[in-house]
């Protein structure tokens, strides 16, 4: 019995320094655009974690304007890494620039079929588009996202920009781009779906 | 008594009251004519600016302004002035089955005051032609990406409207809002129809005023109202140039058409000192007799005065009636090469300029000259054939001073820049004060050397007189140099504004391209003939150390919107890419580029734009850290480029050496060449339904207009470099000529004393030579150190110089000396002595 007690604790000792990392795959908002890198939020989360002792480390392979086509080579850029997450924030470029939704979704398919089959759990970040897309379009793009939830039983942040998007004091001038205070709250989001799952 | 005496001057020295009004009328001819040219051409590009944003004042953003802020507005600019309104979003529209992305646009009936639209079927908005209720117009590719046509219904949001017509021209069209998805235009009380306009729109509110303000009233204006209505989402505007690269540009042709305008004053100038300061050196038994008879200095003083006051009177006159004249004339003439509507109605201001520097630049000249020749002690002034006892003290040099500071206000004035007016005089007053004791220093050194007997003579000759000399040496130096200044200057620029034909411009930029997208998308282009000209890889990094200093910076609060623009500047990532070859347009100015791909050893090369390098202060040898998607990327600057934007083929700030980033994930970016206009929307519409995440901006609209607006300054550059030449060439000449017979008389004595004609001719052909040849190519030489110092100061170093016109000038101007100096030479040795001394008192 005491050998038994002592090699489980060996093992939650072993567990308690294991390092989880975790991929960020998204656009200018998860890339950090117009904040100091360690402004950004997936930085945030990681120190956010690390202070409540939970080793991650943190891989942000987002780049600004980038649209759902290119994250699979992202993703298999990074798969040399050993992401356990991945946390797939595209789409919103998608929306805004009009691109047929039915490819967005292929593409976001693709991306999680193919971290899903190395193994990493993917949460998918919800995108909203603004009201002046017209109900159709919107609603087609927020359901595009619940949809690929279901389908692929991944994990999901409703809305990535919750209580961020559309209020002036949470981002810079351009009214699109999350300020330092935005990415606060960004971070605060995206740990309230990630921090259980660790 | 003295007034009478002034005007008898001019018919006792028919001669030089001739040639001295004619340097005058030339020279402010000059002036005015570039004042003139000058204001005209402001107006046409703040009219075209004002077509763009479609007022005078606009203030635009994000979310609307509250209406209690905007009635403030108002009310600082009074009941005159005009309001509208324009709200614009991105939205979807539909027709049938297809979709498209576009620009929404709902204008307020009468906007906007300036520009406008013109329709297919030749309406003109909002001149001529109304939209009808729940009526659009639309941008010409959406017939083919909707497959839509006029009289169809459209639907955007909750309705759908009616397409009335499609737009031909769109005068407002910026890169902005125009390229990124084609536009509709509706009514702006049809707007709300849509129900697009809700919380959580993002949609752009306008707001425009058309006042009856000045440029710098408006600038007032401007910055009073971004704190009214202080929100760092909103933009204040009024009439600037559609971009960074165009505006960059007009500011170049500003202190160019300024540095025109002051050649012409030098010129005029130093005409006017030369010529005026060899007359009073003839009037010295003038001025013997004048007080022998009684008059005293303070009289000589005063009628020589007045005389002078005339002369500068009527040579601005002349110029006036000249410019009058000549201004329809030389529009004319000019008409084709000035794709410009220009005033021909003579603006005001440049008159007074006329009367001010025609006036004020003779009496600041003449004066301290009058004064230093009242004020000498007279001695036998018929004794010694043209000797010179005129001296050079402190005193004489400090009675100079009114005229340098009059000048340099003046300068400030015509240059409309305290810079350029500033800089421009400080060049000419420091050569001016290097040559004069330099050529003194140099002439009587020389003359104390073993030479021939022709050369030893004629240094003597410079010696004796050689204020005189020194007086003609230095106004051929600065003659010739402001006459070189401008084409040196201007080939620069041209450079700046030279552009490709047309066949070889870009009409769409495609973005987006995945790798594995590159290799259908090329065989698709190919196979239907459309041209591809360029496929680049792009990858995103961020540059986060020079020389292991970080460069990113946190955005704290209270930071003014400049100072905030400037850190997320720094904070912003960066696109990166690799080849082994030099883009199209672009240059190594400084360091060598690689020629090879990265062999794993030691730092990667990087080669960067030079005006990115100056704003982040990078130096060859420099280096640079990156992360490159979680991975950091080092180089070390290896080369500085220059770009010529006016390829308008899209440009990167850094290149790595190829080897380093070929692995990184990466998009491309295309560039598709001329493209007739139906030719284009077909390769949109075909690409959109083959590679929908590929966007393709249409940059054929924007490119053409910004090549309409450089040929007009490539006319300015060029009509305003011919008239400085002419003026110059005719002020040079008249010196030239002058010069050349002005020494008739020592010929004369010469002749009397027994020298042969080969004599005669020798010395003055080695005189002419020295004198006009030396002065002209060492004013030749300057201007390519003075168009180097001005390109440095004032067109970001853009100097390619000239290598053949300068030294054309300076041959014809040398031989325009020989010939006149050899008629001279001729006429002295046909004439009698005795008649030729009396001639040439």
């Amino acid at each position: 019995m005491k050998i038994w007690i002592g090699i489980l604790s060996l093992f939650i000792c072993l567990g308690s320094y294991a390092q989880t990392t975790i991929l960020f795959v998204g656009d200018s908002l998860t890339e950090g655009y117009g904040v100091p890198k360690e402004k950004s939020y997936p930085s945030l989360v990681s120190d956010k974690l690390n202070k409540k002792g939970k080793k991650v480390k943190i891989l942000n392979g987002s780049v600004s304007g980038s649209t759902t086509a290119s994250g699979i080579s992202r993703l298999r850029w990074f798969l040399k890494a050993k992401p356990d997450f991945l946390l797939l924030a595209l789409g919103a470029n998608d929306g805004l620039r009009g691109i047929k939704l039915q490819e967005s979704e292929k593409n976001l398919r693709e991306i999680i079929k193919l971290a899903k089959s190395k193994k990493i759990k993917v949460i998918l970040a919800g995108m909203l588009l603004p009201v002046n897309y017209g109900e159709k379009y919107r609603t087609e793009f927020e359901d595009m996202f619940k949809k690929l939830e279901k389908e692929l039983t991944i994990y999901r942040i409703p809305f990535l920009l919750k209580g961020v998007g559309g209020e002036a004091e949470y981002n810079q001038n351009d009214g699109i781009h999350p300020n330092e205070k935005g990415h606060e709250l960004i971070a605060e989001t995206v740990l309230k779906t990630l921090e259980p799952l660790l | 008594m003295l007034l009478k005496l002034a005007f008898r001057e001019f018919s006792n020295r028919r001669k030089f009251t001739t040639i001295f009004l004619l340097n005058i009328a030339f020279g402010l001819c000059g002036l005015m004519l570039m004042q003139h040219f000058r204001v005209s051409f402001d107006q046409v590009l703040e009219g075209r600016a004002k077509k763009i944003l479609g007022a005078d004042l606009a203030i635009t953003g994000r979310g609307a302004v509250p209406n209690e802020k905007i009635d403030l507005v108002r009310k600082e600019l009074g009941e005159k002035s005009e309001f509208k309104m324009n709200v614009g979003m991105f939205t979807m529209a539909s027709h049938k089955k297809n979709t498209r992305l576009v620009w929404f646009s709902g204008l307020e009936e009468g906007f906007p005051f300036y520009g406008g639209l013109e329709l297919e079927n030749g309406g003109k908005y909002p001149q001529n032609i109304k939209l009808g209720k729940n009526e659009v117009w639309i941008y010409p590719e959406l017939k083919i990406q909707l497959g839509i046509e006029v009289g169809d219904e459209i639907g955007i949001g909750a309705t759908k409207y009616k397409v009335a017509d499609v737009i031909a021209k769109d005068h407002g069209q910026t890169f902005q809002m125009g390229a990124m998805a084609p536009k509709i235009i509706v009514n702006l009380k049809d707007l709300d129809s849509a129900n697009l306009v809700q919380k959580g729109s993002s949609v752009r509110y306008g707001y425009y005023f058309k006042v009856d303000k000045t440029k710098n009233e408006l600038k007032e204006l401007k910055g009073k109202f971004t704190e009214i209505i202080n929100d760092n989402s909103k933009r204040v505007k009024t009439p600037t140039n559609a971009s960074e690269n165009v505006g960059r540009v007009v500011n170049y042709l500003n202190d160019f058409l300024g540095l025109v305008s002051l050649v012409a004053l030098f010129l005029a100038t130093v005409g006017a000192f030369y010529l005026y300061r060899s007359y009073l050196s003839e009037q010295k038994y003038s001025f013997a007799t004048l007080h022998s008879l009684g008059l005293g200095k303070a009289s000589i003083f005063k009628l020589y005065s007045m005389h002078l006051l005339i002369l500068g009177f009527m040579g601005s006159l002349i110029a006036v009636f000249i410019v009058f004249g000549l201004t329809p004339l030389i529009l004319g003439f000019l008409g084709d090469a000035v794709p410009l509507k220009l005033s021909y109605l003579l603006d005001p201001r440049a008159v007074i300029l006329g009367f001010f520097v025609g006036v004020g630049g003779c009496l600041f000249i003449g004066i301290p000259l009058i004064i230093q020749r009242v004020t000498q002690k007279a001695g036998n002034p018929f004794h010694g054939l043209g000797v010179e006892n005129l001296s050079l003290s402190l005193r004489d040099l400090l009675l100079f001073t009114p005229w340098c500071i009059y000048f340099c206000f003046l300068s400030i004035y015509v240059s409309n820049s305290i810079r350029v007016g500033l800089i421009f005089s400080a060049i000419f007053l420091g050569i001016s004060a290097i040559i004069f004791p330099v050529f003194i220093w140099f002439v009587t050194w020389v003359s104390k050397r073993d030479l021939s007997f022709s050369l030893r003579f004629i240094f003597r000759d410079f010696k004796r007189f050689k204020t005189s000399s020194v007086t003609i040496f230095l106004s051929l130096v600065l003659g010739s140099l402001l006459l070189t200044l401008i084409p040196n200057l201007e080939s620069s620029l041209l450079q700046e504004v030279e552009r490709p034909e047309d066949g070889k411009l870009p009409s769409l930029f495609l973005f987006d391209i995945q790798e594995e997208q590159v290799q259908p998308l090329v065989q698709k282009l190919k196979k239907e003939q459309t041209p591809l000209k360029a496929i680049t890889p792009m990858i995103r990094a961020r540059l986060l150390e020079i020389n292991g200093k970080r460069i990113e910076v946190s955005l704290e609060r209270g930071l003014t919107r400049e100072e905030q623009r400037e850190r997320r500047f720094r904070n912003r990532g960066v696109n990166l890419t690799f080849r082994n070859e030099l883009g199209t347009g672009e240059k190594i100015i400084e360091g060598k580029y690689f020629s090879s791909k990265f062999d794993g050893n030691g730092v990667p090369e990087i080669s960067i734009e030079k005006r990115y390098a100056k704003r982040l202060g990078i130096e060859i040898g420099d280096k640079l850290s990156f992360e490159v998607l979680g991975m950091p990327v080092e180089g070390r600057v290896t080369s500085i480029r220059s770009v010529q934007w006016t390829t308008f083929m899209p440009n990167f700030f850094i290149v790595f050496q190829p080897g380093v980033l070929d692995d990184a994930p990466k998009t491309y970016l295309g560039v598709i060449g001329a493209l007739s206009g139906k030719n284009r929307d077909e390769v949109m519409f075909s690409l959109y339904n083959l590679f929908p995440n590929i966007s393709s901006v249409d940059v054929s609209r924007l490119i053409k207009r910004i090549l309409v607006l450089l040929n007009q300054m490539k006319g300015a550059l060029q009509g305003m470099s011919l008239l400085s030449v002419l003026v110059g060439f005719f002020v040079v000449s008249a010196l030239v000529g002058h010069q050349a017979n002005a020494r008739k008389k020592d010929w004369a004595l010469l002749k009397t004393l027994g020298f042969s004609f080969a004599d005669l001719r020798r010395i003055q052909l080695y005189s002419i030579l020295l004198l006009t040849g030396g002065g002209t190519l060492l004013g030749v030489l300057l201007s390519y150190l003075v168009g180097y110092l001005l390109s440095y100061f004032f067109f970001d170093g853009l100097w390619r110089p000239p290598v053949l016109t300068p030294f054309v000038t300076w041959i014809s101007l040398t031989g325009f000396g020989v010939f006149v100096a050899e008629l001279a030479v001729r006429k002295v040795m046909r004439v009698k002595p005795a008649i030729l001394l009396q001639e040439a008192r």
